[in-house]
């Protein structure tokens, strides 16, 4: 659910600059998105003063004066005091409240909740009720779907409805259920069974690996290096799959640099005895072009091809057979492979530090390592720094060390890691910053990094607001409203209109092209004048705009940014307001109207700040 | 200071993003320099250093690219091989010396003088997903970093973006569909612009509630977030948002983009009167007012046909369907595009993503998918009325390469052949956000390269 904007700036930052990479078929995947976000997001935060300028001027803090709430805080504040950096003030309770339901279930809050916890503003108690409620289900569930690449029609091989709703209610079962991401990942990526049903929805996952004309070492590669990129953050795998990290990688990763394709191999073996027939049924069967996904096989991963994605697998010494092994040199115990790998990823010390990076970066906005996936292990380790004249991958390696070991004894808990970042006083600064912002305070955190919303956030904002709520029909899935319960995000295909907005906010497939942040002048033009938005900004048509025109000038104009901004006007936007509507004469709804479609079309509507 | 081969200190490695590259000015001309230099002195590069020193034949200032998605049956149409599986009434007739099947594309048979058929292409994959994004990027979608490469009209876009910056309409537009590949790490403003034009305006352009109440609204907003819009507040991806927002007020309401997207019963029935055809009419009408469009995709559905390819009309999923939406579609936009003068500016590209099987037909009286395949190309100066290449008698693949390539003709040839068309630098190579070469056109040991041939 990351990604960012702004990657024409990020282009000319890197344009030309050589590297000694041979780039001849070499598969390094890339997960695009992530890494974008990271370069755009400097990018983004580099401005200068606002002070003058700013409509909520937000005086910049000693790092001292922020309240240090648990150790987050501790290394955030402790990093800008030793670098004489101030800090955004804490954020006001609206900027807080709107935030943290954006983050934590993809919806704003109502009217109501904002009066509410302006009245009592006990932050704990929001992030106590959001992490528990249904929406917090749906968000992480369209998060773990992108992460594990659920798609009903991926370009290599036929999910179907049926696999992709097991996948789903797998993951939505998953998170619903307080499942670890352990669990999760120890059933994703070892588990057995049928992909159409619920119970063992996960095995959808290493199918995603399947490489269509191919040699079968192809798909062993793919499983081994999609599970090491969602898991361990390892993306560079994919790289060492084709050739050794010497020659290649120096600039690019310490570790990996190191590492050689044989040992990736070695670890791509694990997947060598996996077996997905299809069951041999009638076509009538719901199972039917189903995979039945174990590990049979008893056959090795063998270096003998001369197609493929992937170079030449020649004979090395006398055997050609790659045996198993991970990457710490352990070797399975038992004949089932796939399943000792997955306990051995579980184990490996980067599967934490994988999960407690990417979900910083969704609540932060940028990660303590970007890209997210592609860690690099020889530069992580706050006792054991790396040569001088790399340094550190990580913002700051002893909190990344600390979260990572907080998540495991957390027990792997979504929210109860989640919950830990969002109390600390780090998440809760303002993201305006009133000061000498430079790019070189960038990685200090020194105020909240703003994100585009994405298509599904701005649908459900909408619906929201307004209470006009769509139907949407889903194959084989219960009818939805909200577009952060569908299962994937080239849904609703029962609707085009509905899609036809979402599609502009890049919400990708999850197989080509995958979901980034960018702004784009489709989802201008939709704000403005598509009906999805106009038929519900209608005074006759929403209850809840009624509601609000119904009110006084003063109040209803109130109600309306609540609505749809989920804040009060300030002075300025107040006068407007009450300017424009004393001039509505009898038309005074239509005005009210127009109120709403500008507040739409602002530019804080779109994103989360 | 120690430093790497292309002379780049090796003081600071990796990629942290808040540090600037390690290349100083000086460092990047040295090794653009040394590069270009060592350049010529590898003999097998020898072809490159004569295309690079020649001028470009071509005149190209546009491209458009039907992507006949599905895959047509290349030997019933652009690689016709007659047989007991060829239908009575193809009408196939010798133009030439090319056979051409007549009753299936008309209009097109009237303008073989300018027209290539390309029959020693071969796709590399014969699935349907990974072959249509390899032709759209130019390259193979499961290897190299092509999770984040651009779409060919993406790096067209991002080349011209000099000349093209101020138009109303983004320079590269896929049509007929509203999603697809995209700008991959170029910047956003490379992306394509989507459209699906049916002749009633472009989608959104215009406001259900009246142009007055969307003037009264615009001016309303333009008050409300002036702040907002004055300063980077929230950063400059915020901040940013205004030129999108700006750039999507100059189509609302705008006589060009009404121009272009509006046209009536008439000329659609000329169009063929098909979602593919109402495309073609907005491809020439942006081409015509000089909007800014420079790489037109138009994505033409569907030519998968595994059964009862020779249905006879109406049915809709049959060859004769799609024959005839394709002929009416193209065939009225080179006629237009000529007679206003435009063909020669504007290379024509007309493909699937592969061919399909060939003889007799299947058990279910279709053709199952293939990878030889063939091409149509028009425009841009090319000198029309012949075949490049040549497949063997059955068409299952190449006989004669019947190019410089001598070899099977891949998507990366058809890519740098459109780039070479516009005079972009094939060559080029730029590096990617993850610090890896990015080749606008792939280099491997097949040298892909331009088809200059169609020119000669």
């Amino acid at each position: 659910m990351s990604g960012f904007s702004g990657v024409a700036s990020l282009f000319a930052f890197f344009v030309f600059f050589p590297l000694s990479v041979s780039a001849q078929e070499c598969a390094f995947q890339v997960n695009p998105d992530r890494f974008l976000a990271q370069e755009a997001r400097a990018r983004t935060a580099v401005h200068k003063s606002v002070a003058s300028l700013s409509r909520r001027a937000a005086a910049t803090v000693d790092a001292t004066e922020i309240p240090r709430r648990n150790f987050i805080d501790d290394f955030i504040f402790g990093a800008m005091e030793r670098d004489g950096v101030k800090s955004a003030p804490l954020s006001s309770d609206q900027e807080f409240l709107r935030r943290v339901y954006f983050d934590l279930t993809g919806h704003p809050p109502t009217p109501a909740e904002i009066r509410e916890f302006l009245d009592k503003p006990d932050r704990n108690a929001v992030i106590d009720r959001l992490l528990y409620s249904r929406q917090f289900v749906d968000r992480w569930t369209m998060w773990l779907g992108d992460l594990l690449q659920n798609a009903a029609f991926p370009a290599n091989f036929d999910r179907q409805y049926f696999g992709r709703n097991a996948f789903y209610k797998w993951m939505l079962l998953s998170i619903a259920g307080e499942k670890s991401l352990r669990d999760i990942a120890l059933e994703a990526v070892g588990g057995k069974g049928n992909n159409y049903k619920d119970e063992t929805g996960g095995v959808n996952f290493p199918l995603n690996g399947i490489a269509a004309m191919a040699p079968v070492q192809d798909t062993y590669d793919n499983m081994f290096m999609k599970s090491a990129s969602a898991f361990l953050g390892l993306s560079n795998y994919d790289c060492l799959l084709c050739h050794d990290g010497r020659g290649h990688l120096e600039q690019v990763n310490l570790w990996a640099s190191k590492a050689t394709r044989l040992q990736a191999q070695r670890q791509a073996a694990f997947f060598a005895r996996i077996t997905m027939p299809k069951p041999n049924i009638p076509v009538t069967e719901f199972l039917y072009n189903s995979y039945n996904v174990a590990d049979a096989g008893r056959d090795f991963y063998r270096l003998n091809t001369l197609t493929g994605n992937r170079p030449e697998r020649v004979l090395l010494g006398a055997s050609n057979i790659v045996e198993p092994e991970y990457r710490d040199g352990r070797t399975p115990a038992s004949g089932d492979w796939r399943e000792e790998y997955a306990k051995f990823m579980v184990d490996d010390p980067m599967f934490a530090v994988n999960f407690a990076n990417r979900l910083w970066k969704e609540m932060f906005t940028l990660g303590l390592v970007e890209p997210v996936d592609a860690l690099d292990p020889a530069r992580l380790d706050p006792d054991n720094p790396p040569p001088a004249s790399w340094g550190f991958q990580a913002t700051h390696p002893e909190l990344l060390q600390k979260l990572a070991s907080e998540l495991k004894s957390r027990n792997y808990g979504l929210r109860e890691y989640l919950r830990l970042l969002l109390e600390s006083s780090a998440y809760q600064l303002s993201s305006r910053y009133d000061g000498d912002w430079k790019l070189t305070s960038v990685p200090l955190f020194a105020r909240h990094y703003p994100r585009r919303l994405e298509g599904e956030e701005v649908h459900d904002a909408i619906v929201k607001a307004t209470n006009i709520r769509p139907v949407y029909t889903l194959r084989d899935l219960e009818d939805t409203s909200w577009a952060m319960q569908m299962p994937e995000p080239v849904e609703p295909r029962s609707n085009g209109a509905a899609v036809n907005f979402m599609n502009p906010f890049y919400r990708g497939n999850r197989d080509s092209f995958f979901r980034v942040q960018d702004g784009s002048v489709q989802q201008q033009l939709n704000l403005m004048n598509d009906t999805f938005i106009l038929n519900r900004l209608r005074v006759a048509s929403s209850s809840t705009l009624r509601e609000a025109a119904a009110m006084k000038d003063a109040d209803g104009i109130d109600q309306l940014f609540l609505l749809l901004l989920q804040r009060l006007p300030d002075e300025r936007e107040k006068k407007t307001s009450l300017d424009y509507l004393a001039k509505a004469g009898t038309q005074r709804n239509a005005y009210f109207e127009d109120l709403a479609w500008s507040l739409v079309n602002k530019t804080d509507f779109l994103f989360n700040y | 200071m120690k430093k790497d081969r292309f002379g780049i200190p090796l003081d600071v490695n990796g990629t942290q993003f808040w540090r600037r590259p390690p290349v100083t000015r000086r460092v990047l001309f040295q090794h653009a320099a040394s590069a270009v230099g060592g350049y010529f002195f590898l003999p097998e590069l020898d072809w490159q250093r004569r295309a690079q020193a020649q001028e470009p034949p071509s005149r190209a200032k546009n491209v458009i690219f039907i992507m006949m998605r599905g895959g047509p049956s290349q030997t019933d149409t652009f690689d016709l091989k007659q047989g007991a599986w060829t239908p009575a009434n193809l009408d196939v007739q010798t133009y030439n010396g090319l056979k051409f099947p007549r009753a299936l594309m008309p209009k097109l048979a009237g303008q073989l003088d300018d027209i290539v058929l390309v029959r020693s292409v071969r796709a590399w994959a014969a699935v349907h997903g990974l072959a249509q994004v390899w032709m759209q990027i130019g390259r193979n979608p499961a290897a190299g970093s092509s999770r984040i490469a651009p779409h060919i009209g993406s790096v067209v876009s991002h080349e011209l973006s000099a000349q093209t910056k101020d138009a109303v309409l983004p320079s590269f537009i896929t049509l007929n569909t509203l999603s697809g590949i995209g700008n991959g790490f170029l910047p956003p403003e490379a992306a394509p612009f989507f459209a699906a034009p049916g002749g009633g305006g472009l989608t959104n352009s215009r406001h259900n509630d009246g142009q007055a109440r969307f003037d009264r609204r615009y001016s309303l907003l333009l008050e409300m977030d002036s702040s907002l819009r004055a300063t980077p507040e929230l950063g400059s991806a915020a901040f940013q948002t205004q030129s999108y927002s700006n750039s999507a007020r100059k189509m609302i309401y705008n006589d060009k983009i009404d121009t272009i997207f509006t046209f009536d019963a008439a000329e659609r029935a000329r169009y063929g009167s098909t979602n593919f055809g109402n495309s073609c009419i907005a491809a020439r009408n942006m081409l015509r007012a000089r909007a800014g469009a420079r790489f037109i995709q138009i994505m033409q559905p569907d030519w998968d046909q595994h059964d009862n390819i020779w249905t006879p009309l109406p049915s809709t999923v049959s060859h004769y369907y799609r024959g005839a939406e394709f002929d009416n579609g193209l065939g009225a936009l080179l006629t237009d595009l000529k007679n206003e003068g435009m063909l020669d500016s504007t290379l024509v590209v007309a493909m699937g993503e592969f061919g399909r099987t060939i003889g007799n037909l299947n058990a279910t009286r279709g053709r199952d998918h293939l990878l030889q395949q063939a091409a149509l190309v028009a425009g841009a100066g090319i000198r029309g009325g012949r075949a490049i290449g040549e497949s063997n008698s059955a068409g299952s693949g190449t006989l004669t390469p019947g190019w410089s390539g001598e070899r099977d003709i891949r998507a990366e040839d058809i890519e740098a052949t459109m780039y070479f068309a516009l005079g972009i630098d094939w060559n080029k190579t730029v590096e990617d956000p993850t610090g890896r070469r990015f080749e606008y056109v792939p280099r491997d040991k097949l040298n892909y390269k331009p088809i200059t041939e169609l020119w000669s």
